[in-house]
This record gives structure tokens, C-alpha cells and sequence, in this order.
């Protein structure tokens, strides 16, 4: 067995300061909206190179500690699986999603967008509050690029930055900054998010993961994240297979399974690691709850959620909102080209495909992949 | 607007939200570089297929019907993703171009897609298309307000209107009896109905000025004729067409008049008493007899030359223009089909004998009284003669195909079932695309003008009101039943 320690380092690995203190949450994330004034600003009459094909990022910006590569752990017996009798409570629900996309290719960078969803079950209704989108550039000129940044909190960096990094680190300044506001606002509540409690690497610093969660549990909240997809696996099967022969709500804790196989810095486990089934017949998912709470307590947080919110198929539904609100489809995509077209000047020309102007009909498709 | 795509004489062109456009508006594309444009019209209106729009709609559908909720959008990108929503994609045909400010059917080109700009036709373009040495007032579209159609257009020509029940089509057929007789044309009016009796008064029951070139004849009452006056071709034909007389009978028949012509003694009365004196089998007499009956039942024979009718000095007297309305209301089918014979055979003689020039005929609900011959007489032997039919049904397949592909002009109002648009859409002067796609949306008093009358540009117009008493319309039990209509 090995343990894990590979790290990509990038030169944007700083922290942020982009969360506002507790008593001053704006309704809008104000320093985003600059963000993308000042990364559109200079782009008047540059060319647009729009992408053939639609491509918005369904993932999660959070680590789930295996990065890249398939961790064999070892599991837990059967006889660990602990049943699940699901409790109604009063108690409200937020789930926060968020998502990204790439518009185009810039002669110096890349056009994106940033959108997150806020549901929330409050007294059996369903809401909704929807940020964005948010159009803006990164660059590939390290100090030019970067100076747009510093309205998000981030510090000043030199070279030819990361921009697939980059942007996944400015999703998760919203996507912990909805989570810190939520938080504050609602008490006693589930807090839902996407992926996992892991934190540590350069675009997922854990110190804000921290703060969120800190909110949290001053306001009675617990955090909970759930993935749909991990990378984590035991005896060479998905983690979330340890379920498979169940049909009955259960969870097991697989927790020091996992988290002994990492060093316990960059990367930390701030979520207690559980692979729950939340509904009879539905799908196992990876499910972490904040560290602090003890495993009895989890274990009785995830029956009420399981009692309060609809978990079709295993899955919250007011996550499942979050998530389907907060993506791109390709009409977002081409009203956001529109728009940086008529707001920024932009020049939009299609994406050259060497290998179709090659090759023809010879090379989109089978034998492309060959 | 911006050009999609064209395949033979259809293009499509992308609309968004702002931009006003209806079925049947005329757009102009114009290639700048090439600075020549083409003429397109618009004849239907779709949503634009944009990628992810359904993905969009079902995501909405999901929020609007489970959750509420606010959008926080600071850059308002939101906006433009409503205008792709709602682009819509014009499908249009091509009608002609513009080369040098004038028009041309030129259209053997192609248009930049991005030097090209695409807006509404000028008004001064189009209405340089329709002559007007005759104009009159036929109505309005959204863009121009008053559209003046040249009426010469309708002369020499085969005409059709037609369209559902109570859509417009007897007050166009109005319009246009009053406009042909303000401008000296002679115009005689098959009314079934009785609706045109009163083209000569105000809606508030004046006499107007061309009050007294409406005439009004009731068969029987005032529309009487001696039997010399019709003569032995128009009777027998009326016997053999309207009557159904067979060959047999129609020979003695013919003997029997030619012997009372040689006495002098051309009457009703003596007709009668030859043919009970006829020497002729008992069933050919019993059919002659039988006809004679309905004959002299109708009323419209007379003996009295004084109150026969002289339809050859009543349109020379009214030599100015005037409208012959003959009323057939209440009338049954059998005298119906007698009066429209004997009033075809005689008119047709009167040109035929260069004793009148020309004539406009209305045929109003024309498969309840015309037989199926003179159809193809109308679009041949009838023109040539001078008289310029205009039928007007509410049933489009009473009217044989070879018709509509030779109409020179047909004013169609909504229809909306399969069958009639397949039927309608056989006319020649237009694509049957154009006519299936803008005939079914039309709403009443809006019809679509295909022809010369239009200079073979397609319009869809809104038919002006009449200032005169129109008569005819559907008369509703419940009073809002009026509003609506």
C-alpha cells in the first residue's frame, strides 16, 4: 500500500482573503463583479477563438485526496455497515453548487464563466438563488494577468500561470464564499455541497475550507459533502461499492481506511469520510461530515437528512437543484459569447481544427481517437 | 437579421426579439459590397434551433414548476441568453430583386452573409411595383398603409376569391363591385344571398353617389324576358343545361319554335298550347311540358314586351359603370340555375355581337348554381369574349384545378384545413408553400392577394372597411358573439 504524497504546486497557491467577516456579507460577491471588469477591460477588438465543441465542467473543485491516481485501501468488513432509520426534522437545508466553462480561446488567454446556485428547503419550500454568470479572462502574462486577481483576494504572481489550476481556484473563492454566507445566515441547518471536505492543494486551500466550517458549527449547522464521483477504491473496486449488495438506507465509515493513507500535510481530511446510502434502492455516494463531529452524531445528522429532504435515488434534492441550476448549457454558452462580443468588443472567430483541415472527414471522429 | 441559409428560392434568416416582423412582410437583403438586393418574403416563423435550448427549457420548466427564487446576475449576461431563447428563424421566399433602385427578376446570385444587411422592404419600392392608373383602396398592411392596386389588373383576367365562412370574402368581392363601378366598368353580381342589394347605400342607409349604379333585379319582379328577346339558343341551352332536357326532346323543342317563329307567334301562351298540340310521343311531350311548366312557373318569362327586360339599352344606358345585382335570395335552385343560363347565354350574345364591350361578372357562391362546362368556357371562350369571371366560394373544391392554375388573381382568406390549402394551393402565381404557411394563420378581413393585381408580389392585406351597407354578415344569436367577430 502506498502512501500518497504527490502535489502539484503552482505559483497561485497563496490563500486568499476574498471571505468578508461574518457581520459585513454583501448580497453579491463585489469583488467578483470587479474581477471581471478588470480581466475584460483591455480586450477590445481581440479575437475570440470559439471552441468547437461545448465543454462545460460538471466536476468539483474539491480534492478528494486521490489526485490522479487510484489508491488501493483496504476496507472495513461487512460487518460495519451501520443501518439508517430516517428522522424528519424542522430543520432547513442549503445545498451550493457552482460550475465553470470555457467560452474561447483568447490570443492571450482563455474566456470563461463562473456560475453558482444556492437552494435551500425552509419549511417543505424549495429556493433558489442564482450568482452569475460570470464572464472574465485569465491571462497567460503572469503580472498582467495577475493584477486583475488581487480584486479576488489573491496575490500577485509572476510566469506563465496554471489556467486550468487558476480557474478552478476562482470557482472555489465563490464556491466557498456561498458557502460561508449560507452558513452564517442559516442556524441549525444542512449545509450541502458538492464533492468532498478535503482541502490543501493550490486551487482548494484548506484555511477557508476552515473558516466555513467554523461558521457552521457556531450557528448549530453541520456541513456535509457529497461526491458523486470519487477516485478512491478499495480491493481494486469504486469505494462506493462496499454498498452494492445493500438496499436498505446504511452507511459505512470508512474514514481511517482512508485517511491514513495520506501524510497528514498539504492535504487534510477536514470531513469525516462515510460511504452512505440515504435511500432504499438508491445509489451509494461517498459522504463527508464535518470532522468535529463525533462519528455517533454523524451518523445521526445523515438520518435526519435522510428524513428531511427528498433523497431520491440517494441523493438530496435540493443538491440535485443546486447542481442542475448552476450549469452551463450550450445556449449559455453562445449568450455569453454574445455578450462579450457586444459588451467587450470582442472579435468571435471559430477555433481552427488542424486535424479537420488535415484530414477532412478522415480525422473527427473513430480514427481520431486511434 | 442576419441570413442563415438559402436553397433554391427559400432563405432563412435569423431574428431576434427586437425585431418586428410578421407572416408576409417583404424584407429587403441587401449585399452591400455588390450593392444589389433581393426581395424576400416572409411566410412562416419559427423558433431558431439553438443549441442547448432544450436543456435551458427543461431546467426551467423543472425551477418555474418546483422552486422560486431570484437571479443575481450583475452583468446581466441573463438578458442576452433570453434573446436566444426567443431568435426566431424566418423562412422566406424569394420574389425578385432590386438592381439599381428598381426592381428586376434578376435573383441568380447570392448574398454576402457578412456584407449583407436585412430590413423591411421601403414602402416607395414596393408601391412602384403596382401601377396605378386605376388604383383603388383595397386596404392596409402593417408597413404600408394604403395599398392602391391598379384595377386593370382584374380586366381580361380570371379571378378567385375564396376562404372560410365568414372571413371577408363577400366584403372584398364588394370592394371590388363598388371600386370596378366608380371606375365606368360594367359588373353583373350573382347574389345568392341577397347581401348586394344595398352597395349603394351608406352604412347609415344614405344614398351614396353611385347609388344609382347599383340595379337590383329580382328575377320574376324586374329581371322578365320575352321569348324573342332570348331567342332559341339561349332557351334550349337553358332547357338542356339547367333543365336537364334530353337530346330527343330538345329536337322537337327546337321544331315546335321554329314553327311558332314562322307564324309570328312567339309567345309563352302559344308555346304551351303547341307543345300539348305537338305531334311527338307522349314522353316527349310529358318532358317538354314538364319544363314549360317550370319555365312559366319561374316568373321571368314574359308576354308583355313593355315589362321584359332589355339588359342591351340598360347597360347602354348606364354606360358610366353600374352593377346588375341580380338578387336569387329565397330562389330555388332550379330557377337559380334557369336565370344564371339565361343570363350567361345572353350576355355572352351581347358581346359576341360586339353590342357590349366588356363585363365584369361576380359569380357569389358559384358551385350552387354554375354547371361544370362553364368552367372551362370561363378560362377560354369567356375571356376572349370579354367576360372576366370572378368566383367566390367558401368551398375550393368546387372549382376545378385547371382554374386555379390559370387564375391571373386570387384574393385566399384563412383556411385551416388540410384538404382546402391542398386544393388552393394549386394556383399557379405562387409557391404552395407560400400559401400553406400564411393561408392558415390568416385571421378574418386579412387575405392573402396573389396575382397581377399585386404585380406578383404576395401580400397579405388587411381589407379596408366599406363606408357602404355590406348586408351579409353573419348574423350571431349572442351579442358578444359580435364583439369577437
Amino acid at each position: 500500500m502506498s502512501r500518497h504524497t504527490q502535489q502539484t504546486t503552482t505559483t497561485q497557491q497563496k490563500i486568499s482573503n476574498f471571505l468578508p467577516p461574518e457581520d459585513a456579507i454583501p448580497a453579491m460577491p463585489q469583488g467578483f463583479i470587479e474581477f471581471c471588469r478588470a480581466s475584460m477591460r483591455d480586450l477590445r477588438g481581440s479575437q475570440l477563438s470559439t471552441l468547437p465543441t461545448f465543454a462545460p465542467d460538471f466536476g468539483t473543485t474539491q480534492f478528494d485526496g486521490a489526485d490522479g491516481q487510484i489508491l488501493s485501501v483496504e476496507g472495513p468488513s461487512d460487518g460495519h455497515v451501520i443501518m439508517l432509520e430516517s428522522v424528519p426534522t424542522p430543520r432547513p437545508i442549503a445545498a451550493i453548487d457552482t460550475s465553470t466553462m470555457k467560452l474561447g480561446e483568447l490570443e492571450g488567454g482563455i474566456l470563461c464563466a463562473l456560475r453558482g446556485a444556492v437552494v435551500t428547503l425552509e419549511t417543505n419550500n424549495y429556493r433558489y438563488l442564482r450568482y452569475g454568470p460570470f464572464v472574465f479572462s485569465l491571462g497567460y502574462d503572469g503580472p498582467k494577468a495577475s493584477k486583475p486577481l488581487e480584486t479576488l483576494g489573491l496575490p500577485p504572481f509572476s510566469g506563465e500561470p496554471n489556467i486550468d489550476g487558476l480557474l478552478k481556484r476562482i470557482r472555489n473563492i465563490l464556491e466557498r464564499w456561498l458557502q460561508f454566507n449560507v452558513s452564517t445566515s442559516l442556524k441549525e441547518a444542512f449545509v450541502l455541497v458538492d464533492g468532498s471536505l478535503t482541502a490543501g492543494t493550490p486551487d482548494n486551500p484548506s484555511r477557508e475550507l476552515e473558516s466555513v466550517l467554523e461558521v457552521a458549527r457556531r450557528s448549530g449547522s453541520v456541513m456535509i459533502a457529497i461526491s458523486k464521483k470519487t477516485k478512491l477504491r478499495i480491493r481494486n473496486e469504486c469505494l462506493t461499492n462496499l454498498l452494492a449488495n445493500e438496499s436498505n438506507p446504511c452507511l459505512i465509515d470508512v474514514d481511517a481506511e482512508v485517511t491514513e493513507q495520506f501524510p497528514p500535510y498539504p492535504v487534510r481530511f477536514l470531513g469525516r469520510v462515510f460511504v452512505a446510502k440515504l435511500a432504499k434502492c438508491g445509489y451509494p455516494f461517498r459522504v463527508d461530515i464535518d470532522r468535529q463531529i463525533s462519528p455517533t452524531t454523524a451518523i445521526s445528522e445523515f438520518a435526519q437528512l435522510a428524513g428531511t429532504d427528498i433523497v431520491d435515488q440517494g441523493y438530496p434534492e435540493t443538491l440535485r437543484m443546486a447542481h442542475i441550476l448552476s450549469t452551463f448549457t450550450a445556449t449559455d454558452a453562445l449568450a455569453m459569447q454574445a455578450y462579450a462580443e457586444s459588451e467587450f468588443g470582442l472579435e468571435m472567430v471559430p477555433k481552427l481544427s488542424l486535424r479537420h483541415s488535415l484530414f477532412g472527414p478522415f480525422g473527427t471522429r473513430w480514427e481520431a481517437l486511434h | 437579421m442576419k441570413i442563415l441559409k438559402k436553397e433554391a428560392d427559400d432563405l432563412q434568416l435569423l431574428c431576434f426579439p427586437e425585431e418586428d416582423v410578421e407572416k408576409g412582410d417583404y424584407l429587403l437583403v441587401t449585399d452591400r459590397l455588390k450593392a444589389r438586393s433581393l426581395i424576400v418574403q416572409v411566410i412562416d416563423i419559427q423558433y431558431a434551433n439553438i443549441p442547448g435550448i432544450l436543456e435551458d427549457l427543461l431546467r426551467d420548466g423543472i425551477s418555474e414548476a418546483s422552486l422560486s427564487g431570484d437571479e443575481l446576475d450583475p452583468l446581466n449576461v441573463s438578458s442576452q441568453i433570453r434573446i436566444l431563447k426567443d431568435t426566431r428563424l424566418l423562412v422566406g421566399k424569394i420574389r425578385g430583386a432590386i438592381e439599381d433602385g428598381h426592381v428586376s427578376q434578376d435573383v441568380a446570385w447570392l448574398p454576402s452573409r457578412n456584407n449583407s444587411i436585412v430590413e423591411p422592404m421601403p414602402a416607395r419600392l414596393f408601391l412602384e411595383a403596382l401601377s396605378s392608373r386605376h388604383s383603388f383602396e383595397i386596404g392596409s398592411t402593417k408597413r404600408f398603409p394604403h395599398i392602391n392596386p391598379d384595377l386593370a389588373a382584374l380586366d381580361g383576367r380570371l379571378n378567385i376569391v375564396t376562404g372560410r365562412k365568414g372571413t371577408g370574402k363577400s366584403h372584398l368581392t364588394k370592394l371590388l363591385v363598388t371600386s370596378l363601378v366608380r371606375e365606368g366598368a360594367p359588373v353583373v353580381v350573382f347574389d345568392v344571398n341577397g347581401e348586394y342589394v344595398n352597395l349603394g347605400r351608406s352604412t347609415d342607409g344614405r344614398e351614396m353617389h353611385h347609388s344609382p349604379k347599383i340595379i337590383s333585379l329580382i328575377p320574376g319582379l324586374n329581371l322578365r324576358f320575352s321569348l324573342p328577346q332570348v331567342g332559341l339558343g339561349t332557351l334550349l341551352g337553358t332547357l338542356t343545361y339547367a333543365l336537364q332536357l334530353p337530346e330527343n326532346s330538345a329536337r322537337v323543342f327546337s321544331r315546335i319554335w321554329r314553327d311558332l317563329e314562322e307564324q309570328n307567334q312567339l309567345s309563352m301562351s302559344a308555346l304551351g298550347a303547341a307543345i300539348v298540340n305537338a305531334d311527338c310521343h307522349e314522353s316527349i311531350k310529358d318532358a317538354l311540358h314538364a319544363r314549360f311548366n317550370t319555365l312559366e312557373d319561374s316568373g321571368i318569362f314574359t308576354d308583355d314586351p313593355h315589362t321584359a327586360l332589355s339588359l342591351e339599352n340598360l347597360l347602354r344606358n348606364h354606360s358610366e359603370g353600374c352593377a346588375l345585382v341580380v338578387n336569387m335570395k329565397n330562389q330555388h335552385s332550379a330557377l337559380r340555375r334557369i336565370v344564371v343560363e339565361l343570363l350567361i347565354s345572353k350576355l355572352t350574345d351581347l358581346l359576341a355581337t360586339q353590342k357590349l364591350r366588356a363585363l365584369f361578372l361576380f359569380a357569389e357562391e358559384a358551385h350552387l348554381y354554375l354547371r361544370e362546362t362553364y368552367w372551362d368556357d370561363a378560362v377560354t371562350r369567356m375571356r376572349h369574349l370579354g367576360l372576366f369571371t370572378t368566383f367566390v366560394t367558401n368551398q375550393p373544391d368546387t372549382i376545378q384545378t385547371s382554374i386555379y392554375r390559370q387564375a391571373d388573381n386570387v384574393f385566399l382568406f384563412n383556411f385551416s384545413n388540410e384538404h382546402d390549402l391542398e386544393v388552393v394551393s394549386k394556383v399557379a402565381k405562387v409557391d404552395a408553400d407560400t400559401i400553406r404557411m400564411v393561408v392558415r394563420d390568416l385571421p378574418p378581413r386579412r387575405c392573402l392577394v396573389i396575382g397581377d393585381i399585386v404585380a406578383n408580389f404576395p401580400l397579405v392585406v388587411n381589407v379596408r372597411p366599406l363606408e357602404i351597407q355590406t348586408l351579409g354578415a353573419t348574423r350571431y344569436f349572442f351579442s358578444d358573439q359580435l364583439a369577437v367577430a
